[in-house]
């Protein structure tokens, strides 16, 4: 059967006989490739094709110049985020800048922290507006990460940071066999079902879901991925405004870290983009 | 509802009509006349007008109000234990049947055998008893609670609201079934009047100001309630209707029949012993239910709290207030009692918010035994209009939030669910949680806390390629070996810590507390390891220990 390519403005009933009626039917019918529009700005407005939102994701920024950059105005909102990294190597300060800029924004945030490390001076400094920063201390893993559900349900925050880094004291080689890795065993505990339904969670309400942990947990939910290195700064000077010096002595101090993040992962664009940035203490 | 026009007072002996006017009677009695009382005709002071909320047989309509499914029942209402019980009220249902006031529970049973008892019970008729005051309250602050079902309001200034006194009158007993109760309005100019017309009135009864008498005058003696010697006094003497009564001689029944016999007729003629008075404006409202068996189990006792809140709640409504905390006292079947306080971070009026913090606290702590009476108290508190902010971004709902936290402290523990604060302490692992606020003011959870705040330093740094150095705090901490040369540390040892230190700066000492017991004086090192981590480690000058208290990450 061959395409018209002619539109008819009245169709015309079929005719009786079958063939001519299928002619007719043919003649009257708009070609498909005239049904299809030329460009997605020809739908008919709130129609959209396939599955393509209609709605820009929205970020989550924090505010340093190198990292929006790197993220394309920040972490995404309503997805789940991974901040991955070994001990010291600068992921906590990402996450409190972060929460820091979500804060200076009179939005408020959470923060589950299942190792109970949190650093109130620590955040302060980092300019966290601590009133405006719901902290839970849960007990166990399975109790974070309910915590953190609950919260998501709550709605109304605008980022969730779950840490569910190991304990800061267990920084061994996590290739020894005497003990065991303790990230690696709570991959096993956590169940399958577990990161659907906080990335759900999320996506209802709209907050990045920021999970941190020295090795990856949420596999290919997280929509994105980094992964941070640090060197450790001794005796650096970042700024001439910023000198090192006591009784006019010049000392060395630990200054902070010169990190690296590496978008490991990323469903929004290319992955294995690496920026730079300094970690300084206040 | 009837009305009548003719002047109250007809006997020459009344006493003058002039405001605040004290008579006193030959046996001394003091009475105290209405005051602003007007003679007919003259110029006088507004006459006050009372309503007068009378509930008939209070118990059994307190019973009623609390178990609405027995309405229309055979209920009586019993009073005593053993064979000392009688019935004090009888349901019509029940009257119809011929079971009686003043049966006992086996002569009642033996009239009619499918009787619904239920004991008396003063919690019950005290919720009650508030419930009307709130009803009258809702139209005016000038309510006397004059127990045992009955109130009175000043109807002053309410003349803008009402066009007449019937549709006041009406309102009041639309208002009091909406709690529960059954309530007779009367209106008149003295509170005898006006409880002389509820319970003669038949629903709402109004007595035009000045027509008194001619609407009280035939009403039965029995209605004043006189004594039983008094009333057979009465009755000798051919005494049966209010008007006969108030017209006797004031001087002469004080003879006869005593001091309560000019009480008597004082109140034939509408006369108040006392104005009224109003009652303050109670700061907690209750409500309370005697269960007929034990509950151990949460749901249905949240089945039978739930209407508690309800009455509860609508009581609030009626008075343009808010439900606060909310506290719980039940009578347990070991004869102990379980009291607590829950806290309503937002006050609310959502029976769907107040039930799941109730069902929180109780899984959390349960009672220990089965409940047998439950009493329910709220603090009212204003609903506060929260200004909107078009340039600050929406955050939780308060009422959602606050469900959030006491779900969080459920799990967690209240005092590991809050807001961090910075400790008044030199020592790094001291913190401080407290409630989470999102506003200045507006409080959010309760009240955990260990210091105070101190001033928050900003992110100064620039350029924005600098960022602040964070500490992960470890709690409590660690005690760890460290091999010193020169006095300076060397190598590190722990529970999950071994590495040489490649890198080290300090020490910088601490010391404080020194009129205490917690007296502290610390050495503190920033060490770098050879795995790479950075360590914040201090020697405890007093015991010589070390400890690790931190990571920089």
């Amino acid at each position: 059967m061959s395409a018209s390519t002619a539109h008819a403005t009245s169709p015309r009933p079929a005719a009786g006989v079958q063939g001519s009626g299928f002619r007719v039917l043919e003649e009257n019918l708009p070609s498909p490739q005239a049904s299809k529009p030329s460009s997605p700005q020809a739908l008919p407005p709130g129609v959209h094709l396939g599955r393509t939102s209609i709605e820009p994701l929205r970020r989550l920024p924090s505010q340093l110049a190198v990292i929006d950059d790197l993220l394309d105005g920040g972490l995404p909102r309503g997805r789940v985020s991974e901040l991955v990294g070994p001990q010291s190597s600068g992921k906590t300060s990402l996450l409190v800048a972060f929460l820091a800029a979500a804060t200076r924004r009179s939005e408020v945030t959470a923060y589950v922290d299942l190792a109970d490390s949190l650093s109130p001076a620590s955040f302060a400094t980092a300019g966290v507006d601590l009133e405006r920063l719901l902290w839970v201390r849960p007990s166990s893993l399975k109790d974070a990460v309910r915590c953190a559900e609950i919260i998501l349900q709550a709605g109304g925050f605008a980022a969730v940071a779950l840490d569910l880094n190991a304990r800061s004291s267990q920084s061994v080689d996590q290739s020894s066999p005497e003990r065991p890795n303790g990230e690696r065993s709570r991959r096993k505990t956590l169940s399958a079902a577990l990161w659907p339904r906080l990335a759900r969670a999320a996506e209802r309400s709209h907050a990045a879901l920021i999970v941190l942990a020295s090795q990856r947990l949420t596999g290919s939910i997280a929509t994105l991925g980094l992964e941070t290195q640090a060197r450790p700064l001794w005796g650096f000077t970042p700024s001439p405004a910023y000198p090192r010096e006591r009784a006019g002595v010049r000392v060395t101090l630990f200054d902070g870290f010169d990190v690296a993040v590496t978008v490991a992962r990323s469903k929004l664009g290319p992955p294995g983009r690496t920026e730079r940035w300094l970690v300084v203490g206040g | 509802m009837r009305e009548c026009n003719a002047p109250f007072y007809q006997d020459s002996d009344r006493p003058t009509q002039s405001a605040n006017v004290e008579n006193k009677g030959d046996a001394g009695a003091s009475i105290v006349s209405s005051p602003h009382l007007t003679s007919p005709g003259g110029r006088g002071i507004k006459q006050p007008r009372i309503a007068c909320l009378h509930v008939p047989d209070f118990p059994l309509a307190a019973v009623l109000r609390v178990q609405p499914d027995l309405r229309g029942e055979p209920v009586v209402v019993v009073d005593g234990e053993g064979t000392r019980a009688h019935i004090v009220c009888v349901s019509a249902a029940a009257a119809r049947h011929g079971v009686c006031a003043g049966f006992s529970v086996a002569q009642a049973r033996a009239v009619y055998a499918d009787l619904v008892a239920c004991e008396v019970s003063t919690e019950v008729q005290r919720s009650a008893q508030a419930a009307l005051c709130d009803a009258a309250e809702s139209f005016s602050p000038r309510v006397e609670d004059a127990g045992n079902g009955l109130a009175y309001l000043d109807l002053d200034g309410l003349g803008s609201l009402f066009e007449t006194e019937s549709k006041l009158a009406n309102a009041l007993a639309q208002r009091a079934a909406q709690l529960g109760l059954e309530a007779q309005i009367g209106v008149a100019g003295s509170k005898v009047a006006a409880h002389l017309a509820a319970r003669d009135g038949g629903g709402v009864a109004v007595i035009p100001p000045g027509e008194e008498w001619s609407f009280l005058a035939p009403v039965p003696i029995a209605l004043l309630e006189p004594g039983r010697q008094l009333a057979e006094t009465l009755q000798l003497w051919g005494i049966r209707t209010i008007g006969d009564l108030a017209a006797l001689p004031a001087t002469a029944v004080g003879t006869r029949l005593g001091p309560e016999g000019v009480r008597l007729v004082a109140r034939a003629r509408g006369e108040d012993e006392y104005s009224l008075q109003p009652r303050t404006v109670p700061l907690q409202f209750e409500e309370s239910v005697d269960l007929d068996y034990g509950i151990e189990t949460i749901e249905p006792f949240l089945f039978v709290l739930r209407p508690l809140l309800e009455r509860l709640v609508a009581r609030l409504e009626m008075r343009g207030l808010v439900c606060g905390d909310l506290r719980l006292s039940m009578r347990l079947s070991t004869r102990g009692r379980d009291e607590r306080t829950i806290i309503v971070s937002a006050p609310s009026n959502d029976i769907k918010s107040l039930l799941p913090l109730i069902r929180l606290s109780l899984d959390a702590q349960q009672p220990g035994a089965a409940v047998e009476s439950l009493r329910v108290g709220a603090v009212a508190e204003r609903l506060r209009a929260a200004q909107l902010d078009l340039y600050r971004p929406n955050g939780p709902e308060p009422a959602k939030l606050a469900l959030t936290l006491a779900r969080l402290a459920a799990i967690c523990g209240a005092d590991r669910v809050g807001a961090p604060a910075v400790a008044d302490d030199y020592r790094p692992e001291m913190c401080g949680i407290e409630s989470f606020q999102m506003e200045p003011g507006v409080r959010v959870l309760g009240r955990y806390g260990v210091g105070g705040r101190s001033p928050q330093h900003h992110n100064t740094l620039t350029p924005n390629t600098i960022s602040s150095l964070s500490l992960r705090t470890i709690r409590p901490p660690q005690a760890v070996e460290v091999h010193c040369q020169r006095d300076r540390p060397e190598f590190v040892r722990g529970e999950a810590i071994a590495g040489r230190v490649v890198h080290l700066a300090g020490p910088w000492r601490i010391h404080g507390r020194w009129w205490s017991e917690e007296r502290y004086a610390r050495d503190y090192y920033d060490a770098q390891l050879g795995d790479g981590g950075v360590y914040r480690v201090f020697c405890d000058l007093r015991s010589g220990e070390w400890f690790v208290d931190g990571v920089y990450d």
